[in-house]
């Protein structure tokens, strides 16, 4: 459909360079964030999706965010290497507190930080003089990739598909999306990871069949296992973890160290044995064994003693993944598996799901790629008018979704694995004489009890007609969308009365918080006008370029070697203007350009216009009139 | 709050194209569901218009919502009987003997449990799947008849609520407790 | 024989009189340009601007009492075009609906034909 147009003043018309962005795909990782594209850019092969260098020459984003008090924040790997001068002013493995209150045990066991109380039970950070939210560190990731993609493309990106753990509750999901918006991207859709990783691996290799996709990363785990028959990626059940990952390893390894020095732990001892840990990890994927070092602390580690105190956390995935292969229904019929997830480079791990599937598993994308991928596929897909691939993704509600009934029970509406968008309702009466509201606490999860299921949002539905009880009946609705995220519209039966809501997170963040924190993003964006105006003035003459170079390899017959001699001159200083850290010059040059190619553009416009009337002159014998106008039409423009 | 009435639902036979009946094929089921989801999919109508949109979310919601009713037998002849005006059985307005018969199935179960053989546990199981399977059959019988008898009917009910028991029945064997 | 024309939808036409009328310094003869212009990334470009002064080869319309001027060269790639405007709960705007565009980028203000 074609946009929608304001009127604009006198000669003010504007071709911005708005109409090339980008649609991409992002990786929001614990570890690491990625961002890809599938290009109509010849540059990257068009119909392939590839994952754009964004730091320091590597397509690895390290998700860490380090504040300052002067200036504003560093994003990856320049950020982790000040982590252990400024341990508790830089923020790694913020995906972790996405969506978690601060009361939840999880974020408690997370941290060397420092926490600050919000109104709403949401996870602060104080770094630097100030406190920010899992939201806002996660925006600081997005808002790094899409500048960096942007200068990488030469267009603006807009719009978005960002992944999650399949395992992501509601809360989760929503705080993520926030983020986008918070990093001024538009989010075309939240796709699960190991959804994104099947894409990707089921375009490159044609597969057609049942698989598994084993997605063990820094953070999360994610068992999916899904059906592949003829472009249609249809998810049958998914499972996992999702507080289990490569930092519980090296959590667990620097545990070991530190047991073994016996040395008092402060914040910045536990960051080296941490990134001690990490590297020995590493290392041990190709070694039997590494020299470890802590603070003038020396020890040899084993891949033997590694793999011992890994053991039991890579055991926790095997539960799940019996359970999702159960949910699925397709126990012993696996044509795959696909491994996807820095931490499956472990082989202690990959030995072990060999062991779980009884399939030797497949890794022939980059592991730490393929999500990325994925997601360029489908924001392709999404946005594309004519998508590089026919191919539809049916995925699936992970978790349980239910009401809160007498008792303090859970009443399920939507079971876990239910293919989405879907809806249930489920009608309530009154339990007391004259009742005239009723509360409504929706929960996710698998348990039966309120008390042990996750609480999604409270909302009261009042205005009930004072009857009987158990006259007054309310239907309360769920609709999940495609996101995976949850409405509810609770409506009495007899008035017509009714609510509805957008779950927001009972810990989540106050409308006002948003706000803010917009308004905030608002200000750095001001910070950092000049950077801006730099980026855009690139991407400018990188179109205009791309443009002028297109003209004169298919319309260089309409200028002679002395016409074009000048505009070529003109395109060699724009180039090397581009390498200004001002965009004056920039600007400067792409006006040069501009006013000594007006000429040209002139005729190759006539040449359009020329053209155009051919193709009326053909419509002529059907309708015998068009080019009569057009002649007329075009004598008047020749007397111009 | 308190448990649910019954409400009308639409046929989800005619959501899929497919003719009324508890006979279907599976794979036929599985065709079209592929062809409408990918005609009716948000995805193909993510740069339409908002009400094209909205269109599309609940066509898929309604797609995937009779998918998954026909998919499964029970759920299956569920639907045709509500289809017939006939609503389901609860649980508690099941014969006497029955609720007996379910009490002592489950003592034994436990006790076989309690003794640990996994032989015992997979025995139990077998003479349920064997109940099981000769309830879907018998359901079958009757619903293969173009007019079915009232009384034939609120027979497949019960048989309808006695296959939701044997399901639970064999999860409690298989130790497929709900988790977390 | 017709003459080559732009549609008009009243609904166009009357959003193009009111916001003609709300502007400070509107004559009697203040209208709406509307044309194309070379450039944007699928080529060509709409053009949509407030018009004071119309210029002596322009093509006149004058839907629902609204002023509505197109340039000759303009009006060949627009001919059989129609502006429609659209106002709903989600977005409002001009719309052009060209018959003869092949192919559009994803901002709608530019295509090919």
């Amino acid at each position: 459909m074609a946009a929608l147009l304001e009127i604009a003043e006198p000669g003010q018309s504007q071709v911005k360079e708005a109409c090339v962005s980008a649609a991409v795909g992002i990786d929001l990782g614990t570890t690491n964030s990625l961002v890809a594209f599938v290009g109509p850019d010849p540059a990257s092969g068009a119909g392939k999706p590839l994952a754009l260098p964004v730091d320091e020459g590597s397509t690895l984003l390290p998700s860490v965010v380090s504040y300052r008090a002067d200036g504003p924040p560093i994003v990856g790997r320049e950020a982790r290497r000040r982590a252990a001068d400024a341990a508790r002013d830089t923020i790694a493995s913020v995906k972790r507190f996405m969506g978690r209150s601060s009361a939840d045990p999880e974020t408690k066991r997370l941290s060397p930080y420092r926490f600050a109380e919000g109104e709403s039970g949401t996870v602060r950070f104080e770094v630097a003089g100030r406190t920010v939210t899992p939201v806002e560190v996660s925006a600081e990731i997005l808002r790094t990739l899409k500048t960096r993609a942007e200068e990488r493309l030469g267009t603006p990106v807009r719009q978005a598909v960002i992944t999650v753990p399949a395992y992501f509750d509601d809360a989760q999901r929503q705080a993520t999306k926030e983020a986008g918006r918070l990093a001024g991207l538009e989010v075309l859709r939240l796709l699960n990871e190991p959804t994104a990783a099947a894409l990707a691996y089921g375009l490159d290799k044609r597969s057609e069949g049942t698989f598994a996709v084993y997605d063990l990363g820094g953070g999360t785990f994610d068992i999916s296992i899904l059906k592949l028959v003829e472009g249609l990626f249809e998810v049958k059940a998914v499972g996992g973890d999702s507080a289990l990952g490569g930092d519980d390893f090296d959590r667990a390894v620097a545990e070991v160290l530190l047991a073994e020095m016996g040395r008092e732990r402060d914040p910045r001892l536990v960051r080296q044995a941490i990134d001690a840990a990490r590297a020995a990890k590493e290392a041990l994927t190709a070694r039997d064994s590494v020299e470890v070092e802590i603070a003038g602390f020396h020890r040899t580690l084993t891949r033997a003693e590694l793999e011992a105190a890994m053991r039991p956390l890579i055991e926790r995935t095997g539960p799940a993944s019996r359970r999702a292969l159960k949910d699925a229904g397709v126990e012993g019929k696996l044509d795959g598996v696909i491994l996807v997830g820095g931490s499956t480079r472990v082989p202690a791990v990959r030995a072990y799901v060999r062991e779980l599937f009884g399939l030797p598993p497949l890794a022939d994308i980059d592991p730490d790629e393929v999500v990325a991928l994925g997601a360029a596929v489908q924001a392709d897909l999404l946005t594309a008018e004519k998508p590089q691939h026919d191919v539809l993704l049916l995925d699936v509600a992970p978790l349980s979704l239910g009401l809160e009934t007498m008792g303090g029970l859970v009443e399920k509406l939507i079971l876990r694995n239910t293919t989405i968008p879907t809806s249930a309702t489920q009608e309530f009466t009154t339990f007391a004489d004259g009742q005239t509201g009723m509360d409504i606490h929706v929960v996710q999860g698998e348990r039966e009890l309120v008390a042990d299921s996750r609480s999604l949002a409270r909302f009261r539905l009042s205005g009930i007609p004072a009857l009987p009880a158990g006259l007054a009946r309310v239907a309360v609705t769920f609709q999940v969308d495609a996101d995976g995220i949850l409405s509810v519209t609770a409506k009495e039966q007899l008035t017509g009365i009714s609510q509805s809501i957008t779950v927001k997170p009972s810990h989540g963040l106050t409308d006002e918080e948003i706000e803010r924190m917009l308004l905030a993003s608002l200000e750095h964006a001001e910070d950092d006008m000049a950077a801006r105006l730099l980026i855009d003035a690139r991407i400018e003459a990188q179109r205009i370029l791309r443009a002028a170079e297109h003209q004169l390899e298919s319309n260089g017959d309409l200028l002679d070697a002395e016409e074009r001699a000048p505009i070529e001159q003109a395109m060699q200083s724009l180039r090397a203007a581009m390498e200004s850290s001002d965009h004056r010059p920039i600007k400067d040059a792409i006006e040069r350009l501009d006013h000594d190619s007006a000429e040209f553009a002139k005729r190759v416009m006539d040449r359009g216009i020329e053209r155009a009337l051919k193709g009326h002159t053909a419509a002529e014998f059907e309708t015998g009139e068009m080019s009569e106008h057009a002649k007329k039409a075009y004598r008047a423009l020749k007397d111009e | 709050m308190q448990p649910p009435a019954a409400g009308n639902a639409p046929d989800k036979f005619a959501v899929l194209g497919l003719p009324r009946g508890f006979e279907l094929e599976a794979r036929q089921l599985d065709e079209r569901f592929r062809t409408l989801s990918r005609k009716l999919h948000p995805d193909r109508f993510a740069r339409a218009t908002a009400r094209e949109r909205r269109f599309s979310l609940e066509q898929t919601t309604l797609l995937n919502d009779a998918y998954r009713t026909l998919q499964d037998p029970a759920r299956r002849a569920e639907h045709l009987l509500e289809l017939r005006g006939v609503r389901p059985l609860s649980d508690t307005a099941m014969p006497e003997e029955f609720l007996e018969e379910a009490m002592a199935d489950r003592e034994k179960l436990l006790e076989a449990k309690m003794e640990g053989g996994k032989d015992g546990v997979e025995q139990l199981s077998a003479g349920i799947r064997k109940k099981r399977d000769a309830a879907l059959k018998e359901i079958a019988s009757v619903l293969r008849d173009a007019s079915p008898q009232p009384a034939a009917l609120s027979r497949v009910s019960e048989l309808l609520a006695r296959l939701r028991y044997y399901a639970r029945y064999l999860d409690e064997a298989m130790g497929r407790a709900p988790e977390l | 024989m017709t003459e080559p024309t732009v549609h008009i939808t009243p609904k166009a036409a009357r959003k193009m009189k009111e916001l003609v009328a709300a502007r400070p310094h509107a004559n009697p003869e203040s209208g709406v340009r509307l044309g194309i212009k070379g450039g944007g990334c699928s080529g060509l470009s709409y053009v949509i601007e407030f018009c004071d002064r119309p210029r002596a080869k322009d093509k006149v319309l004058e839907p629902e009492g609204a002023r509505v001027y197109v340039d000759p060269k303009s009006l060949l790639y627009l001919n059989g075009t129609t502006l429609d405007y659209v106002d709903t709960f989600q977005q409002k705007g001009f719309q052009f609906q060209n018959p003869q565009q092949r192919s559009e980028c994803g901002c709608g203000q530019s295509f090919s034909i």
